[in-house]
């Protein structure tokens, strides 16, 4: 990353003229970038330049300048809280440097924190206007304002601070507090800081028994002492027993230290709310391990929206050894009771909180309960509350990233489920913490934490130390050609036509992915539908058109991408199989060296196959389970050959390979059959959500509510069979509409909680 | 057993070895449970009656009284184990060779003052003593551990690296192995030499056992400080304030003043509240001591100074692989010796040669344990 100091001159005729009140150019000037944009409003000193910045930090977040820019025109508004957010999300990307330093520092002053803003910049070499000028975000020239600035901060560090009430006019010089100040720095403005000691002590308890020399050997009592040992550690929780029994799991200190807690400390009723991608399931999954291991739970239900069941079944198993039914068993629609009965569940809560089974579920008795996405129990009267307050619980796992979006009596109502009362009535909460009309700001911030501590965990990217690294995604659209664009529309019609009535919906979906996939994966697809479904003649015409294609428009992109920059790692993914052979053999006959990964591998063959991935293959070939549950760091370039409609799925691809641990700026090529479905979902993702800039886990967290009642892929299946174009068109913008509000109203939770936590509830 | 029994867990596994050690007669039975018949003195101290049954999974096998981890079933172990188990002694056979000794000895030793060579070679014998220590820290949290710590009694190294090779083969090494002549090892140490081995090398190892412990702690502390003087610091800039309102001689600047100095004191007592509440005390408990015999190379190198040379002996572990680091003579602490002194050649870390605080001087701490012998500073 560049953070060294530009090395501009200052001269006379440089200095900006400073903020005018002439109006900017409008946001949307087509071709210049965000940050181009916000460069221009901070020079015009446009009056809606704060606006701007809002948007561009929902739009770019992950650009390195533009929560720089944004934190500047937020400064230049006086506006300093806003502009420490965007310098805390900005450094959860990157590494702080001079420029950080600079605002931060500005930032503080502006906060009334002159003190603090003058020994960082002090520390940081940053207290001439020459320097400080330098640090300032690439291409904005405010050096008046900045000098302003600084110029205050050196005059308010040499006398008393301002009184903190409103300004009042200016007054005679007072004399200067030299004569009252405390002796021990008596022209200091601020407390003179003291460091609390700190010690350590170390007692031999019972140095005198210690034995060095013995007569008989007594191997079986020896060791039976190391084993009564070592099981006394177990006690109180201070170690873990479940931890060598995970099984592909990269254990973070800070989750061990969360899991400690919610065992010794919260008693196993606790919030867990640490930032997106630092693992609530891995914790929450250790926690119920750990209870199973010591005999203190048998029964466990995992409540979770429908698209997470699948993959909470998948992580129990086969990362903490736990088996558990779910709510997609055949059982549960044969014999509701039967279903309910069994000891480890995990359900859809939308499944759980119908009539009928949420009568046999408050029947039962559970050791342990955990609610992922916990938010959705934001509303006490919602049936999803209603159930889990009904349930007979011991422990209760409340997981979720932004547990408060709207209302601070969101958070009274989780919080009381886990300890009931410890916020008295809603009244007497709202009266003790809320400030009348404004739902989101609490009165006694510092109170209301101190009492959260007592029942919630929040680690965040800070916490971890985590910085991640630069993403780069690109979008490759390959035009077809004419056959197989023709191809293209004939399926689809096709497909309108066999779906029309409502059926075949699972079908209709393979179909259009599969012909977005490949030729030879639309060859495949429709040879075998029609062997189930019989239909007309127009269908084998098609599939005969399909296999004399060969190779797709894709195919050609694919090879220039992997014989660019030879010598780098590259993970492609691709989710048909047909297609996979297709791409392995077209590798093979080019003589390109390759691994391949995918879930019909046994353990051995897949490790075989990221040996040689690591050791001497240039290309991994990989289904959807490519690479999971292994270290693929050290690979930084990912091709996503077809693309899933479920965004989560894209998603957990990138995560392979950006995670804790890659040092690399990461790659994604997208590529993408021009006139698709995928090229349509593609564009929505990048457009409307930034997905390919967003943290792995956040895609998940936008979609949550969007995905209550229908996946994001069955949204999209639908809005493409629409009868006319203009239909279909109208479809996918209403589609746009909803995820831009959900990306909008997720951002608006993550800049509110992390207003209202901070820092200070994690479990360092 | 049956084969369609589960695998018992840790606790299971122990007390089922712990009854049949002392000659009770077990069988395990379904769901994680043992049917025991248990001889009279047991019975006393486990509080069971002869024929009992013992559960350990959530789910207990009928009329079985429950055993667990967070129960008091460890106090009754420890009871029932007294202070057997406490010493044994093992021996480990390997037989690798060492190939080239000057590599490996250029490998592991490197003087930053002085100059070595390796004068001899020879297959020998050691003994090495190994000491659990349960540690227990407590501060505003708690963490228990155990700490082990090797001493070789033929060189005096402690070699933690060696340590961390060979202890998977420990649970496997036996007694009934033919030991070497009494004559072809070390000698006993006088306990009060091994004692002060350990108080000297303990503390750096807890120190890095404790290392995640204890950041965590440190920066529970500087959020609580930064509280504190947050806190403190509106008080005392508002009294401040309103001092500087008023005259010099006004009784309000006077109050104020006193005021001012009251949160300062305030300020100084809250700090040394945190100071007592982040206080980290360590107890140590050794639990037992391993006697490990074993074949070594042990080469004999000439260390040399300015003014003196002297002859140290270092042991290449056949089974780790591994030449042994002598110890700092100064921290016996786990980082490697950088330099030797003049006058006794004493292998020390920089900070055993360091100059003194009081008076510039470089001195051997390990030749003057008590202080710099030019100004007596300790």
């Amino acid at each position: 990353m560049d953070d060294s100091l530009p090395t501009h001159r200052i001269d006379d005729q440089a200095t900006p003229p400073g903020f005018q009140e002439t109006p900017t150019a409008p946001a949307s000037t087509g071709t210049a970038s965000t940050a181009d944009r916000l460069r221009a409003a901070l020079a015009a000193r446009d009056p809606q330049a704060p606006a701007l910045a809002e948007d561009a930090m929902r739009a770019a977040p992950a650009d390195y300048d533009v929560p720089l820019l944004a934190a500047l025109i937020m400064l230049v508004a006086k506006q300093p809280d806003r502009a420490l957010t965007y310098l805390k999300r900005h450094q959860k990307r990157w590494v702080p440097g001079k420029r950080t330093d600079l605002l931060t520092a500005l930032a503080l002053a502006q906060q009334g924190h002159v003190g603090r803003a003058g020994t960082m910049l002090e520390a940081a070499g940053l207290d001439t206007l020459y320097r400080a000028y330098g640090a300032l975000p690439q291409g904005v020239n405010v050096a008046e304002w900045l000098g302003g600035r600084l110029a205050e901060i050196a005059r308010k560090r040499g006398r008393s601070p301002p009184p903190k009430a409103k300004p009042k006019p200016a007054k005679p010089a007072r004399p200067t507090p030299r004569a009252i100040a405390m002796p021990a720095a008596p022209a200091l403005p601020d407390l003179p800081r003291l460091e609390a000691g700190f010690t350590t002590s170390i007692e031999f308890a019972n140095a005198d028994a210690i034995r060095v020399t013995g007569d008989l050997p007594d191997p079986t009592w020896f060791r039976l002492r190391g084993e009564l040992t070592q099981l006394g550690l177990f006690q109180g929780f201070d170690e873990l027993l479940c931890l060598p029994l995970l099984h592909g799991v990269e254990t973070h200190w800070y989750q061990v230290e969360t899991v400690r807690k919610v065992l010794k400390q919260y008693r196993g009723r606790v919030l867990l709310a640490d930032e997106v991608g630092l693992g609530k399931t891995i914790e929450a999954g250790m926690v119920v391990k750990e209870y199973m291991l010591r005999g203190m739970a048998e029964r466990v239900l995992i409540l979770t929206p429908a698209s997470l069941v699948g993959q909470w079944r998948e992580e129990m198993a086969e990362k903490f050894s736990i088996d558990c039914a779910t709510t997609h068993d055949k059982l549960l629609r044969d014999d509701p009771a039967a279903f309910w009965a069994q000891p480890r569940v995990i359900a859809s809560i939308a499944a759980a909180r119908r009539k009928e089974h949420a009568a046999l579920l408050a029947e039962q008795g559970y050791d342990v309960v955990v609610v992922d996405e916990a938010h959705h129990l934001k509303d006490q009267s919602s049936a999803s509350y209603h159930l889990v307050n009904r349930l007979q619980k011991r422990f209760l796992l409340l997981l979720s990233a932004t547990p408060v979006q709207n209302n601070l009596i969101e958070l009274y109502n989780l919080l009381t489920l886990l300890q009931p009362g410890i916020f008295k009535t809603p009244k007497e909460f709202r009266a003790a913490y809320m400030v009348h009309g404004k739902p989101r700001e609490p009165v006694n911030r510092e109170k209301l934490r101190d009492l959260m501590r007592g029942v919630m965990v929040r680690n965040t990217r800070a916490l971890a130390a985590l910085r991640l690294p630069r993403r780069h995604a690109a979008t490759l659209r390959a035009a077809p050609e004419p056959e197989e664009a023709a191809c293209y529309r004939v399926l689809t019609a096709l497909v309108r036509d066999v779906a029309a009535d409502g059926q075949h919906r699972l079908a209709a979906q393979h179909l259009l992915s599969a012909a977005g996939s490949s030729p030879a994966a639309a060859a495949v697809a429709i040879a075998r539908f029609r062997e189930r479904h019989a239909p007309d003649k127009s269908w084998s015409a098609l599939q005969s058109r399909y296999a004399a294609l060969g190779a797709g428009a894709k195919q050609a992109a694919l090879l220039d991408l992997l014989q660019r920059n030879p010598a780098e790692k590259k993970m492609v993914f691709v989710h048909h199989r047909d297609s996979l052979a297709h791409l392995a053999g077209l590798l093979r006959a080019r003589g390109m060296a390759f691994a391949t990964f995918d879930g019909s591998m046994s353990g051995p063959e897949k490790d075989a196959s990221v040996a040689a991935f690591r050791d001497s293959v240039p290309i991994l070939l990989c289904s959807e389970s490519g690479g999971e549950g292994r270290n693929l760091q050290f690979c930084n370039t990912l091709i996503n050959f077809d693309i899933p409609w479920n965004p989560m799925a894209i998603e957990q691809r990138i995560g392979r390979i950006d995670r804790i641990g890659q040092v690399r700026e990461v790659f994604v090529f997208n590529l993408a059959t021009a006139g698709t479905i995928e090229d349509q979902v593609l564009r929505i993702l990048d457009e409307k959500i930034n997905m390919f800039e967003l943290v792995v886990g956040e895609v998940g967290a936008i979609l949550g509510e969007l995905e209550e009642q229908q996946d994001f892929s069955t949204m999209v299946l639908e809005a493409w069979l629409q009868a006319s174009d203009a239909a279909r068109d109208a479809a996918f913008a209403a589609l746009e509409g909803q995820l831009t509000a959900a990306r909008r109203d997720y951002e608006d939770a993550k800049q509110l909680d992390e207003a209202l936590f901070g820092n200070e509830l994690d479990a360092g | 057993m049956s084969s369609m029994l589960a695998e018992p867990g840790p606790l299971q596994r122990f007390v089922a070895e712990l009854l049949t050690a002392e000659g009770a007669l077990i069988e395990p039975i379904e769901p994680e449970g043992l049917d025991a018949v248990v001889p009279p003195s047991l019975q006393q101290a486990l509080g069971v009656p002869e024929l009992c049954r013992l559960g350990f999974g959530t789910a207990l096998p009928e009329a079985a009284a429950r055993v667990g981890i967070e129960s008091d079933w460890l106090e009754r172990c420890a009871r029932v184990m007294g202070e057997r188990g406490r010493w044994t002694k093992v021996m480990l056979d390997a037989s690798a060779g060492l190939g080239d000794a000057e590599a490996a000895l250029a490998h592991e030793l490197a003087l930053d003052n002085a100059t070595f060579r390796l004068v001899a070679a020879r297959p020998a014998w050691t003994r090495y003593l190994l000491f659990d220590l349960r540690y227990t820290a407590i501060s505003d949290e708690k963490r228990d551990g155990v700490l082990r710590c090797i001493v070789n009694l033929a060189t005096g190294a402690l070699p933690d690296a060696v340590l961390e090779r060979i202890t998977p083969w420990l649970d496997d090494a036996g007694t009934d192995a033919v030991p070497p002549d009494s004559s072809m090892l070390p000698p006993d140490w006088p306990r009060s030499r091994v004692l002060d081995v350990l108080r000297h090398a303990v503390p750096p190892r807890l120190a890095e056992a404790l290392a995640q412990f204890e950041r965590g702690l440190r920066r529970r502390l500087a959020r609580d400080q930064d509280r504190l003087h947050a806190y403190h610091n509106d008080l005392y800039r508002e009294a401040m304030r309103r001092a500087a309102g008023a005259a010099e001689g006004d009784p309000v600047h006077q109050r104020e003043q006193l005021r001012i100095a009251a949160i300062g004191r305030e300020y100084r007592a809250k700090l040394d509240d945190l100071g007592h509440k982040y206080a980290l005390r360590v107890a140590l408990d050794w639990t037992r001591t391993l006697e490990l015999v074993m074949p070594v190379v042990r080469l004999e190198v000439l260390v040399r100074r300015r003014k003196a040379d002297r002859t140290v002996w270092l042991d290449w572990n056949r089974l780790a692989r591994r030449l042994e680091s002598p110890p700092c003579e100064d921290s016996f602490g786990p980082e490697r010796p950088r330099l030797a002194c003049d006058d006794a050649v004493h292998l020390v870390s920089a900070a055993g040669l360091a100059a003194c605080p009081g008076c510039g001087k470089p001195y051997c701490r390990a030749c003057h344990p008590g202080g710099c012998p030019k100004c007596g500073r300790a």
